[in-house]
C-alpha cells in the first residue's frame, strides 16, 4: 500500500486561493519606455485570461493612443508565486478609434449579471465603450458602439461625442455606475469645468441606458472633488477608486477610494504607502477576482494603476498589485 | 522501509517454522514499556514550500510491546505507540514571507500532530553474555494520524491558509533495535532506537483536490523497562 501510495502524492497546498502581491509590480510585458497609461480591464470569455486597453505614445510621440493586450493571471497554491503575463493584440477594435488627437481613459463596459459565454452573448449594455478624445481641442467623452464577430469585438459606425456631458473644458475618464434603487445608469467623469479637475456625474433615464437618456442631471461629486484634482474614477462594483493630488496623500498624485453606502460615496481613503509613494499614481482600475467566471480564485482583488516611481521602463509605466476585498 | 515490508512476511514465516521447530523451547512472554524522543526525518521534517514539506518538530513519544517467543532467538511482537510532534511555526511563516516578499504582517497558528500506531513483526534476538541481549525488530501496522488545525492569517489579504484538523488511518512500517540490560531474572532496562513511516490521506476542503498526502517518518529514541512475564 505505501508502495502505491509513494507513487502519486498530492501536496499539501500552502495557499487556499491565489494570492496578488500586495506590493505594486511593474507589467513588464506590457509596458515600454514611453508612457504607458489610462487603462481599463475587460471581462473576458474563460477564467484568468482578460483583455487590457491602455494609452501609450510609444508609436508616435506626443500622441496618445489606445492599444490591447490578452493578459493572464496565474499564482500557485504551492509556492505563492504570481504571474502576469500579456501578449499584444493585433488587429485589436480600438485600432480604429485612435485619431491624430489622444484617445485617454478607456472604458469597456460590463455587466457582472449578464454571461458572455450564454447563448444571447454580451447584452446592449455590455456593448458599448466609452473614452475621451481631444481631437476637437480639449478632451470630450464619446461613446463607440460594439459588436461581436468571431468572438472579438468590432466597432459599429463612427462614435458619437456626448455632447450633453461634455463642456468646453477637459471631460474624460467616463466610468459607469449602475443605481439600482433609482434604476438608472450613472455616469462618473472627471472634468476642469470649475476651479480645478473634479468627479462629476451625470445621471440618465430610470431603465435606460446613459447613451439613451435625456436631459441628464450633471453635478459635481463634492463628496468626492476638493481644491486639487481629482481625477480618473473608475468604478468596479459598490467601489470607485481615482486618483488625486489632494492634501493626505504621500506626494504627487496619489490613489484613493471610495464605497457607495447609504445611497453616498464615502469619505476618500488613501490606499496607503504600500501603494502610493512621492511620484505620481495615476488612473486606477480595479477587478474582482471572486467572480463566478473571471479570475475567480483569488484572495485579494486586481488592481492595475500607472506611475512614474523609479525601477520602470520609463515615464508611465503600468503596475499590478492585489488589495484587499474587504474595500468592498 | 520498503524493503522491511517485502521482508517482513518472510521473517514472518520464518519464525513461525522457527517455533515449530524448537517446540521444546521455554516459551516467553516479555512485556517492554519505552518512553523518549520522537525525531520527524525526511520530508515530515522539511521546511520549505516544496511537495510534502511536513514541518515537524521534535517530540515525544510512548511505546508499549508485548514479545511472544517461539524459540531462542525469535519471537512474535505486538506493540502500541503514541507520537506527537510539533508544527514549526516560525519556519512556516517565514516561508510567507519570502514567497509573498513581506517582512511582517504573517502568522501561523497551528496545533501538534500526533501519531497512533499498531504494529506486528517479528523479534530477533541475540544474547550479549549473561545479562545483555539485543532485539532486531522489523515491523508493519496501522497507524491512526492527526493532522492539527492549521491557519495562516496575513495583515493585508485575511485568512490565506486554512486547514481543519483532520484524522486519517494510514499502513505503517518500521523497524527497531533494542539493546535490553537485565537487572534480575525477571527485570531489566532496556534502550532503542526505531523508525517508522506511514503516508496517511487528510481531507482539505480549501484546496482544489480537496485531500492531500503527506509523508510522515520518524525515528525515536527511547528508554524504558522490559519485563519477563
Amino acid at each position: 500500500m505505501l508502495i502505491l501510495a509513494s507513487c502519486y502524492k498530492t501536496p499539501r497546498l500552502n495557499f487556499d486561493k491565489g494570492l496578488i502581491p500586495v506590493m505594486p509590480q511593474n507589467f513588464r510585458d506590457v509596458n515600454s519606455s514611453h508612457d504607458d497609461y489610462n487603462s481599463d480591464l475587460d471581462y473576458d470569455w474563460s477564467e484568468k485570461f482578460f483583455t487590457l486597453i491602455f494609452s501609450t505614445n510609444r508609436k508616435i510621440a506626443g500622441d496618445f493612443d489606445f492599444i490591447g493586450y490578452s493578459c493572464t493571471a496565474y499564482s500557485s497554491l504551492l509556492s505563492g508565486e504570481f504571474e502576469m503575463n500579456a501578449v499584444f493584440k493585433e488587429g485589436f477594435f480600438v485600432d480604429v478609434l485612435n485619431s491624430d488627437g489622444n484617445e485617454l481613459g478607456p472604458c469597456l463596459m460590463y455587466d457582472p449579471d449578464h454571461v458572455y459565454m450564454g447563448e444571447e452573448g454580451p447584452s446592449d449594455a455590455q456593448k458599448r465603450f466609452f473614452y475621451a478624445s481631444d481631437i476637437n481641442g480639449s478632451l470630450d467623452i464619446y461613446l463607440a458602439d460594439l459588436e461581436i464577430e468571431n468572438r472579438e469585438y468590432v466597432v459599429t459606425g463612427d462614435p458619437v461625442e456626448l455632447t450633453e456631458i461634455n463642456s468646453g473644458s477637459d471631460d474624460a475618464y467616463p466610468t459607469v455606475f449602475y443605481d439600482s434603487q433609482a434604476r438608472t445608469e450613472v455616469l462618473y467623469f472627471t472634468s476642469d469645468r470649475g476651479d480645478s479637475f473634479d468627479i462629476y456625474k451625470a445621471t440618465g433615464n430610470p431603465d435606460k441606458l446613459i447613451n439613451q437618456s435625456t436631459d441628464l442631471v450633471i453635478e459635481k461629486v463634492e463628496a468626492l472633488s476638493t481644491g486639487s484634482d481629482d481625477k480618473c474614477p473608475y468604478i468596479r462594483g459598490k467601489i470607485m477608486v481615482f486618483t488625486s493630488d489632494r492634501a493626505g496623500g504621500s506626494g504627487g498624485f496619489d490613489l484613493w477610494y471610495s464605497k457607495y453606502e447609504n445611497n453616498q460615496w464615502s469619505v476618500p481613503v488613501n490606499f496607503g504607502d504600500k501603494i502610493n509613494t512621492e511620484y505620481d499614481e495615476y488612473r486606477p482600475v480595479i477587478a474582482e477576482m471572486d467572480g463566478e467566471y473571471f479570475l475567480n480564485n483569488f484572495l485579494n482583488d486586481l488592481m492595475i494603476f500607472s506611475s512614474n516611481r523609479p525601477g520602470g521602463k520609463g515615464g508611465f509605466d503600468l503596475y499590478y498589485a492585489g488589495i484587499s476585498k474587504s474595500l468592498k | 522501509m520498503r524493503l522491511v515490508i517485502k521482508l517482513l512476511p518472510c521473517i514472518f514465516i520464518l519464525a513461525l517454522g522457527n517455533s515449530i521447530v524448537a517446540q521444546d523451547e521455554n516459551k516467553k512472554n516479555v512485556f517492554s514499556g519505552h518512553l523518549g524522543v520522537s525525531i520527524p526525518t525526511n520530508e515530515f521534517a522539511e521546511t520549505n514550500f516544496e511537495y510534502d514539506a511536513g514541518y515537524a518538530t521534535t517530540g515525544a513519544n510512548i511505546e508499549l510491546n508485548y514479545y511472544r517467543y517461539t524459540g531462542k532467538y525469535f519471537a512474535l511482537n505486538v506493540s502500541i505507540g503514541y507520537a506527537a510532534f510539533g508544527f514549526n511555526e516560525s519556519a512556516y511563516t517565514d516561508d510567507y514571507y519570502n514567497a509573498l516578499n513581506k517582512t511582517d504582517g504573517i502568522k501561523t497558528e497551528a496545533g501538534a500532530y500526533q501519531l497512533l500506531n499498531t504494529s506486528f513483526g517479528t523479534v530477533f534476538k541475540i544474547p550479549i553474555g549473561s545479562d545483555f541481549e539485543v532485539l532486531f525488530i522489523p515491523m508493519i501496522g496501522i497507524a491512526l494520524c492527526h493532522h492539527p488545525e492549521l491557519v495562516v492569517t496575513d495583515d493585508d489579504a485575511g485568512v490565506i491558509n486554512s486547514f481543519n484538523k483532520d484524522n486519517s488511518f494510514a499502513a505503517s512500517a518500521g523497524i527497531k533495535a533494542q539493546l535490553n540490560y537485565f537487572l534480575s531474572d525477571r527485570y531489566g532496562i532496556n534502550l532503542s532506537y526505531s523508525r517508522f513511516s506511514t503516508s496517511p490521506t487528510f481531507s482539505d476542503e480549501t484546496s482544489y483536490e480537496k485531500h492531500f498526502d503527506l509523508p510522515v517518518s520518524f525515528q525515536n529514541i527511547n528508554i524504558g523497562l522490559t519485563i519477563m512475564l
